[in-house]
Formats: C-alpha cells, sequence, structure tokens
C-alpha cells in the first residue's frame, strides 16, 4: 500500500518526508492496527484518508490501497473539518 | 485622532479630507469599500473608466493591539468579473493608514494626461500627488526600491502596481509591502491594479513616523479581550502550530488525499506530483537553504503562515510561496517543481498579476496548446510574454476567460469571469455554492471558514453531496464577510469558530474600542448587510441568478478519484440570497 503521512508525522517512517512511501502488509489490517506498528499515538491520527475518502480507526487497509494520516494541526480545511465533526458526533455517541 | 476619510482626485490632481459620515461609523474594511461603491459608484461604470472609484481601507480593529488586525481591503467595480469588487491584503499599509486615522482612501476619476504617472505621499498631517514618471514601465519590485531610496526604510508602508496594472490588465494585482518593504502581498483577485493603473497612480507612500496603536476608549476591557484572542490563536493547533511551522500549503497533501486537488486545468481531483510540492517538503527546503518559516506578513501577526524561500545558493526569491500558488502554478499545470514555482510566484509579485487567475490561465493554455503541460520552462516564458505586454502577454494577463475565449477552450474555470481557486467544487460541493453565489466570483476565501459552532451550522454535511450545503456555505459567507470588515486575517476563523472565547473576543474588542454594545448577532447581521449591499450593487450592474452558476461542465464531467459531478441544483442555489429584504 501507499502511505502518506502529514506534518510532524513524517517523523514516525524513515522516508516519508519526500511523499508517499510503500508499506507492506501481509493482508487487511486495520487502521489503528497499522498506527500501532508505526508508532503513531491514535490521538495525533486527526484525520484519515482511505483511498481519497475519510476512513476510520477500524477500517482496513488492503494492499494497494493509498492511506492518508494527518495530525491535527493540520486538519484545516472546509472538508477535513466537516469530517472532524462528523467524528467528534462519533466519539460523542460512543462516550 | 478623530477618523477621517482621504479623497484624492487624480483628474484635478487634488486630495482633500473629510470626515467619517454617520452612516459608515462602524463600517471598516471591506463594508466600507463595498458601501462607498455602492453609494458612489455608478453600476453601470466602465470599471477603467473615470466613474469607478478606488477604496482602500483598512479593518474596524486595524492599527489597534489586537492580533491578526492587519488586512487591508480594496475595493471597485471590477474590470474582470463587472460587479462589485473587494480584494484583501497582508502586509504593513493597512496598520499604518489605521494608526493615521484613515477610515477610507478614495481615488476617483482619471488624470487628463495618460501619459504620466503619480505617487500618492500620504502623512498624518498631509496628503499630496507627487508626479513619479520615472517609475513607469517598472515591477514592483524596482518601483519599491526606487520609493524606499526616496523615502528611507524606516516608518514606511507602500502599495504599488506593475506593468500588469499600467496596461489595464485584468488580472492585474495591487501589491502591499511586507515588514521588510517587499511587494510581496496583493489584492490579488479581480484585477483591482487595472482599475488603480487606469487612473495613473503607480504608488502611495504611508508615512508611519510618529503614529502610535491606537487607543481604546475602555483600555482595560480592550487589553484583556486582545489578550483572551491572542491566546485563542496561539493555543489552536492550527493558527498556532500546522500554518506557522508548514504554511498554507500544508494543505497541498491534504486537499490532494481528499481527491479535491484541482489537477491539468481541472480535468482530475489528485495529483501524483502533489506530495514533491507538498508544504512538508517547502518546511524542509527553505531550512536547509538558509530561509525563513513562521513569518508574519504584518505586525501584530501571531500566525505567522509566510515565509521567505530561498533558491540553491541561499538567496531570496519569494515569500510562501502560498497553497494557492503552488497548487496553480503546480498542479494544476502538472509541475511538480517548487523552485520554478517560486520563480513563477516572483514573477507574478514583480508584474502585479493575481497568482490564482495566473495559474489558472496557463492551465487553459496549455489546455489550448500553446505549452505542454508540465513544462515549467513554457510557463515562466509565457509569463515572461505578460511582463513584456506582448500581444500574447496582454490575452494572458487578461485572465483564464479571456484566454479560453481567444484560443476556443471549452472547458475554462470561472464564474463570472474569475478563476476558480485550489478546491474542485465537484469533490467538495459547499465550495462549489460559495463560487458559484459569492458576489466576488469564483472565490475561496467568500465563504472558507467553517461555523460549526458559532452560526450552529452543526452536523456533518458530506462534501460529495448538495445537502445542506448552501445553508453552510450562506452561514459562512455571512460570517467572512463580518471579519473582512474588522480587517481580520481569515485564517482567525479555525481558532474563532472552535473556541467560543475566541469569537467572544472580536466583539469585546469592538465594543471597547469603540464604546459600543455589540454582541453575536450585530456580527451577524453586520455581515449580512455587507452581502445585501454587494448582491444590489451586483443586480444593478445586469447579474441575474443564472449568474449564480458553476461552468456547465462541472455539471456533466465527473471528477476523479470520486467520479463526482457538482449537484447543488439551480433552485437550490437560487434560495441563497433568501435573507435579502
Amino acid at each position: 500500500m501507499r502511505l502518506i503521512l502529514g506534518g510532524k508525522l513524517t517523523g514516525f517512517h524513515p522516508d516519508a518526508k519526500r511523499g508517499a512511501v510503500e508499506v507492506k502488509l501481509a493482508g487487511p489490517t486495520r487502521i489503528d492496527t497499522l498506527l500501532g506498528e508505526l508508532g503513531i499515538p491514535v490521538k495525533e491520527a486527526r484525520v484519515l484518508m482511505l483511498n481519497h475518502k475519510k476512513a476510520f480507526l477500524d477500517s482496513l487497509v488492503k494492499p494497494g490501497d493509498r492511506l492518508g494520516i494527518f495530525p491535527p494541526e493540520l486538519a484545516f480545511n472546509l472538508y477535513v473539518a466537516l469530517e472532524l465533526a462528523h467524528n467528534d458526533e462519533e466519539s460523542k455517541g460512543e462516550g | 485622532m478623530k477618523d477621517r476619510i482621504i479623497r484624492v482626485n487624480m483628474k484635478t490632481l487634488t486630495v482633500s479630507e473629510e470626515e467619517v459620515p454617520e452612516k459608515y461609523a462602524a463600517y471598516g474594511g471591506r463594508a466600507i469599500t463595498s458601501a462607498i461603491i455602492s453609494d458612489e459608484v455608478p453600476p453601470l461604470a466602465i470599471p477603467l473608466g473615470p466613474e469607478n472609484k478606488l477604496i482602500f481601507a483598512p479593518g474596524i480593529l486595524g492599527g489597534t493591539a489586537s492580533a491578526n488586525s492587519g488586512r487591508l481591503s480594496v475595493g471597485a467595480k471590477s474590470p474582470l468579473t463587472g460587479g462589485i469588487k473587494e480584494a484583501n491584503a497582508g502586509g504593513q499599509a493597512a496598520q499604518v493608514m489605521a494608526r493615521l486615522g484613515i477610515r477610507a482612501l478614495i481615488v476617483e476619476d482619471k488624470p487628463e494626461d495618460t501619459t504620466k504617472m503619480y505617487t500618492l505621499e500620504v502623512g498624518s498631517e498631509s496628503a499630496k500627488l507627487v508626479e513619479s514618471s520615472e517609475l513607469k514601465g517598472l515591477g514592483n519590485y524596482d518601483t519599491v526600491d526606487k520609493l524606499v531610496a526616496k523615502y528611507g526604510d524606516k516608518n514606511t508602508a507602500l502599495v504599488t502596481i506593475g506593468m500588469a496594472g499600467e496596461m489595464g490588465l485584468l488580472a492585474a494585482s495591487i501589491a502591499c509591502t511586507d515588514r521588510e518593504l517587499r511587494p510581496t502581498r496583493h489584492a490579488g483577485r479581480g484585477g483591482l491594479g487595472a482599475v488603480m493603473g487606469s487612473k495613473g497612480l503607480k504608488a502611495i507612500y504611508f508615512d508611519d513616523e510618529g503614529t502610535k496603536t491606537r487607543e481604546p476608549k475602555d483600555k482595560e476591557a480592550f487589553k484583556a479581550a486582545a489578550r483572551k484572542f491572542a491566546a485563542a490563536l496561539l493555543e489552536h493547533p492550527v493558527t498556532g502550530e500546522g500554518l506557522p511551522t508548514y504554511g498554507t500549503n500544508v494543505l497541498q497533501n491534504v486537499i490532494n488525499e481528499a481527491g479535491g486537488l484541482p489537477t491539468k486545468n481541472f480535468r482530475e481531483g489528485s495529483y501524483e506530483g502533489a506530495s514533491k510540492i507538498s508544504g512538508e517538503v517547502q518546511h524542509d527546503v527553505i531550512l536547509e537553504r538558509g530561509g525563513k518559516v513562521a513569518h508574519g506578513c504584518h505586525s501584530g501577526c501571531v500566525i505567522r503562515c509566510s515565509r521567505d524561500y530561498h533558491d540553491k545558493d541561499g538567496h531570496f526569491i519569494t515569500k510562501g510561496p502560498e497553497y494557492e500558488t503552488i497548487w496553480s502554478h503546480g498542479s494544476n499545470c502538472l509541475i511538480d517543481d517548487l523552485d520554478a514555482i517560486a520563480v513563477m510566484d516572483r514573477m507574478d509579485d514583480d508584474i502585479g498579476l493575481d497568482t490564482i487567475e495566473m495559474g489558472a490561465t496557463i492551465g487553459v493554455a496549455m489546455e489550448a496548446g500553446i505549452c505542454d503541460f508540465g513544462d515549467a520552462d513554457g510557463a515562466i516564458k509565457l509569463l515572461a510574454e505578460v511582463r513584456d505586454g506582448t500581444p500574447l502577454g496582454r490575452i494572458l494577463g487578461s485572465g483564464a476567460k479571456v484566454t479560453g475565449q481567444c484560443f476556443g477552450v471549452d472547458h475554462v474555470p470561472e464564474v463570472k469571469g474569475q478563476a476558480l481557486p485550489a478546491y474542485d467544487p465537484r469533490s467538495i460541493q459547499g465550495i462549489g455554492v460559495t463560487y458559484a453565489t459569492s458576489t466576488m466570483g469564483g472565490d475561496h476565501t467568500a465563504g472558507y471558514a467553517i461555523a460549526t459552532n458559532i452560526l450552529k451550522v452543526g452536523g456533518f454535511v458530506d462534501p460529495l453531496k448538495p445537502e445542506g450545503q448552501v445553508e453552510l456555505s450562506r452561514n459562512l459567507q455571512i460570517a467572512t464577510a463580518a471579519l473582512d470588515a474588522a480587517g481580520l486575517c481569515i485564517f482567525v476563523a479555525f481558532a474563532v469558530l472552535d473556541k467560543p472565547e475566541a469569537f467572544e473576543a472580536i466583539y469585546e474588542m469592538i465594543n471597547a474600542m469603540y464604546g459600543l454594545n455589540l454582541g453575536p448577532d450585530d456580527v451577524t447581521a453586520l455581515g449580512k448587510d455587507i452581502l445585501k449591499i454587494e448582491r444590489k450593487y451586483n443586480e444593478a450592474a445586469g447579474f441575474t441568478n443564472a449568474d449564480d452558476r458553476l461552468p456547465r461542465w462541472m455539471y456533466t464531467e465527473p471528477l476523479p478519484p470520486h467520479n463526482t459531478v457538482f449537484s447543488v441544483t439551480d433552485a437550490e442555489l437560487d434560495e441563497f440570497y433568501n435573507f435579502m429584504d
């Protein structure tokens, strides 16, 4: 799969500074599992984009997919902020 | 010092001053520029003719100790759109104007001798026009160098035009100097540089000698509110960390991953080369070459999204560049070379051109086969044609719509004649409503911010679907108009809309400054009033609901990767102005 890390999250992969990096997956993997493998704290993964669409921590990433992960300080455009509103509502619902 | 309005007549070459009329008492920035245009410029005036007026105004919080209150509003009837226009810019001019007690500066009529150019000198005691034909034909950088040599580099703020404005090109901008006296901050949109050029006005020099930060009526209350406001900006992750560290171009990767990055003249919604020109890469390149990040474009900015971009030898090329520019000259033209984009940004600033309009125009020119997509050298040569005023250059410098018409291109991204910015409305439907309905033509800043808290938009609005988009855009445009009147940078919205105390601080500052008692409803009412003034003016200028539409191909050509079209209906768009009297 191809992984795009935003902002300071580029520090969690040695090659992520200059753009998309290839990550090998054994099979379908939950995003929160992948975050754990990369060492990225869940609270830093504020915006998740899987194949250009919103994704959630329990979404499955498969070989060949494209995943963008962005921290809170980058979550500031119309689209993403609306995503946040959605996620916040969901998290409230879960709480 | 009581606020005043300065009126400059370019025909008689005289300057006069008047008190601020009662009806403009609470108006600053976009509120006063649009009100004066509405009151004084006939809606059918020819934009480059003598009846049009060019108005400069700081916001109502300009020149105060409020953070990020230094936006300069510039207004006129737009030669690009044919409608009312307010374009605002950073840089130092607004802060100095406000400290000089100038609520608005109105430039009217045209000189009889069109071969002459003038500089307006404005100080605390006087304002006068001086002939400065030696500046004729110069770019903004050389113009500023000559003016700094004349007026000195202390207490100076300059507003200038380049060759594009002198030539009357529709994409011409008006440049404001930053704190380092570089002409890097532009009132870019709508061709206002051409209006300034048509009046023979090459430059305005504001003398900041002896001025002081404006004193509020209630100092303690203002101090408390200003502190609360600045703290909110610094605490918010976007304004306190994201923008200072990576600048606006941090959006390049984000919007690309959202599938909304207009690519190859809006043919696709994602660009493989985006990660090579991202804000993260730009950040590293800048630091490796000794440039600057976290740079404020005007005094009092705590967000500091500006930066200094250096070439490989460590010499300053340009500011930023900003996201919109890196998109327009980059992704939109399939150019993934930051250095080439920086050169184009410098050329735009020097010639005095709107970078959004020019990147979109070059995309249209590439579509026409004038140069190949991805050809950075070819794109730079096209800008040189504009600088040199060749016939091709004058077509290109007149924007995307004119270029499309001249070269038979049927795929031109524009609304009301103004090129669309860096978000494709087929992936981000809400911004499409803003593009379609804004009084300004295709403009993202008119309804860019997020209003989930203060205006109670609430809930989730799926960016790929039409539901809820009109209400969202309406509330954003109302809030933005009010921010523009205050002179606040649009980026404060990220904190303002997330943190109730930041929003409160804005009207608390205005109340403490002027001895008023405004509340949140008054802010909304002001935003609505501004939009009503602008909408009525545009109607009188001949605009109808049929002008509030995106290009037809956005309704019929699906955009990869989502393969969606713009699907907000015409009937829904026509409900946008349901608050009109």
